[in-house]
């Protein structure tokens, strides 16, 4: 892929961006009792602005680069469910895009892609130990993927004014 | 490199994307309702799996005890007919953090250490009355 050294750049502060908010996100006390990945998902919103922004193939991209982070730091079972979740909810989030003349929303992307971003965890994680077990999280997984998708949409609408700004002066 | 701004053109949210809400939100309640369905109806037993191979089956009610998982350093513990991890030497503990299971469709998932334990109901008809009550 031939990429501009303005979009390497935008890329690479994407990347960055998605680590911290990861980061700050474990930072948070786990919640006894739910089941893991019921979380806000903050770095979707970096997700969904790379996604609107650069392409599709960059999304992609910073997905694998996520993945592969979470693979060299908490290792290969980190890195599947990184992974299989952030390239299933880009997919999903492209497919929710192809309709040109009744453009879904922004809420509708954020609950879709948050919400697949679970079914593809909890996918990786059936692969893992084998069989179904694992999707006895998914009702939990589904509620808790469109209320944070609805959190990290209402999030990325609020940092937009700011981010316009920059643009101009970034890349 | 486009020059629209994708964003602020794109609507926030339009009135159809209730129905999208109102579908994930049915498919939750459908699938919670297959899942812990045998509550009602059928006695319940514990399964264990190791490397999804069903290891151990546990009708309930059963006598407290623990049940140590000694080849991959994992402790149950089954008490008051509830089951939970008590001990494991995974690196996320998720799987000590959900805590008890004691309901037909609740499962426990140990990623690292490839160890799933659910309820599940016997296919045996449950007749207690304060099975039903819960």
């Amino acid at each position: 892929m031939q990429m501009k050294t303005r979009e390497l750049t935008a890329l690479g502060l994407l990347f960055a961006l998605a680590l911290i908010l990861s980061f700050l996100e474990g930072l948070l006390p786990p919640v006894p009792f739910l089941p893991p990945g019921v979380k806000p998902g903050l770095s979707n919103i970096v997700t969904m602005y790379c996604l609107l922004y650069l392409g599709a193939g960059q999304a992609l991209l910073l997905a694998v680069l996520k993945a592969g982070f979470a693979f060299i730091t908490r290792g290969i079972t980190a890195g599947l469910l990184s992974g299989c979740g952030g390239l299933l909810s880009i997919a999903v989030m492209l497919l929710v895009m192809i309709p040109k003349r009744h453009q879904a929303s922004v809420f509708l992307l954020s609950v879709c892609g948050a919400v697949s971003h679970n079914i593809g965890q909890l996918a990786a994680a059936g692969l893992m130990v084998g069989g179904f077990a694992a999707f006895a999280y998914l009702p939990m997984l589904l509620v808790s993927g469109v209320v944070m998708g609805a959190v990290t949409g209402l999030m990325l609408r609020a940092v937009l004014p700011a981010i316009s700004r920059l643009r101009g002066i970034n890349y | 490199m486009k020059q629209n701004d994708a964003l602020s053109q794109r609507s926030f949210f339009h009135k159809t994307d209730w129905l999208a809400v109102a579908l994930i939100l049915a498919v939750s309640l459908g699938l919670w309702a297959v899942l812990f369905f045998p509550r009602v109806t059928q006695r319940l037993q514990v399964e264990i799996y190791c490397d999804n191979v069903l290891t151990q089956t546990i009708p309930l009610p059963a006598e407290d005890k623990l049940l140590e998982l000694s080849d991959r350093q994992m402790t149950l513990e089954l008490k008051d007919n509830r089951i939970r991890v008590s001990e494991t030497n995974c690196a996320d503990q998720s799987c000590l953090r959900m805590g008890f299971i004691e309901r037909a469709g609740q499962t426990i998932v140990c990623l690292p250490n490839r160890v799933v334990v659910q309820i599940t109901g016997n296919g045996e008809p449950d007749s207690q009355i304060d099975g039903i009550a819960g």
